[in-house]
């Protein structure tokens, strides 16, 4: 798995795009069709994934990766208590829609920072 | 009608992946056959109206489960180690003890554990022959009244290594290292 194969790697670098337009695709249409923040953020989590099969090297720091991910499970418990809580959907029943796809957003972007996480600390393990 | 079909067709494939992993020797191969059992799963929840289901199983099952089953199995390789008593009838913890007492036995683990294999002993009523011939044993030890024997397949490149380590250690117990090629040889 260590060797780059050149069919992996120029497969992998023309699918990069769809996979991307795919994930975001199934986390915006995730409020009224199949698919979801939890589908979408592990398809944008399999882009880092392969990356990880074709290039196999620790270039980014891991700690940085762990602090954003903090940062957005703080932002899905915030967004929820200052829009759900004061009524706002309520007085504004416009921005529902804006919310649901906001939250589903969060959602993604966290799964698939945590799914790469996990992959990535497997992946590079070292034993002490 | 056609997805009563096509739902039977899948059920089935399921079932023949979920054998076929069980009962194949190579663990690569059962990740794989794994990986498609995931994705006819995944066609069977579209069939049952659960598409949200079935966006996440096709990709966490078939994707990055196997994915990380693969990265477990590069890291660690399963070392069997099958131990040949002398005596006959079942198997007791006295005579394990006595075994697990005697040092070569954690020395090999200890090897196995460097070298990143999982090691794991089954103590066997077969003889050594048996043992050897139907290839379940990595390494293959005899308590034989001359001493502790160990044998190993010639190509096994982790037995030369072992061979290395003990005549190393220097060790006062009589410990023979025996290579073998094919099982008429013994």
């Amino acid at each position: 798995m260590n060797e780059t194969s050149v069919i992996i790697s120029k497969m992998t670098g023309l699918l990069y795009p769809f996979i991307v337009l795919f994930g975001l695709y199934i986390i915006v249409n995730g409020h009224n069709y199949p698919g979801g923040g939890f589908q979408g953020g592990s398809v944008i989590a399999a882009l880092f994934i392969a990356r990880y099969l074709v290039l196999p090297v620790e270039d980014f720091s891991m700690d940085f990766l762990h602090y954003v991910e903090k940062a957005f499970l703080v932002m899905l418990l915030l967004v929820p208590i200052f829009f759900i809580f004061p009524g706002v959907h309520f007085l504004y029943p416009q921005f529902n829609t804006a919310y649901l796809i906001l939250m589903n957003f969060l959602i993604g972007f966290k799964v698939s920072l945590g799914l790469t996480i996990i992959v990535f600390r497997f992946g590079f393990f070292r034993e002490e | 009608m056609n997805t009563l079909i096509a739902e039977a067709v899948l059920l089935l494939v399921m079932a023949f992946m979920a054998i076929l992993t069980i009962r194949t020797q190579i663990l690569r191969m059962a990740i794989i056959y794994m990986g498609v059992f995931s994705l006819a799963a995944s066609l069977v929840y579209v069939l049952y109206r659960a598409p949200d289901v079935a966006i996440a199983e096709a990709i966490i099952g078939s994707g990055l489960v196997a994915l990380l089953y693969l990265s477990a199995l590069k890291r660690y390789r399963v070392y069997t180690i099958g131990v040949v008593g002398e005596h006959k009838g079942n198997i007791t913890d006295k005579e394990i003890l006595k075994v697990e007492r005697n040092g070569v036995i954690h020395d090999i683990r200890d090897f196995c554990i460097e070298r990143e294999r999982e090691p794991q002993t089954v103590y066997t009523r077969e003889t050594v022959k048996q043992a050897v011939s139907n290839n379940h044993y990595d390494i293959v030890i005899e308590e034989h009244p001359e001493g502790i024997r160990l044998y190993g397949h010639y190509d096994n490149y982790l037995v030369d290594e072992l061979e290395i380590l003990f005549s190393m250690r220097n060790r006062d117990r009589e410990l023979k290292v025996i290579r073998y090629r094919s099982e008429e040889e013994l």
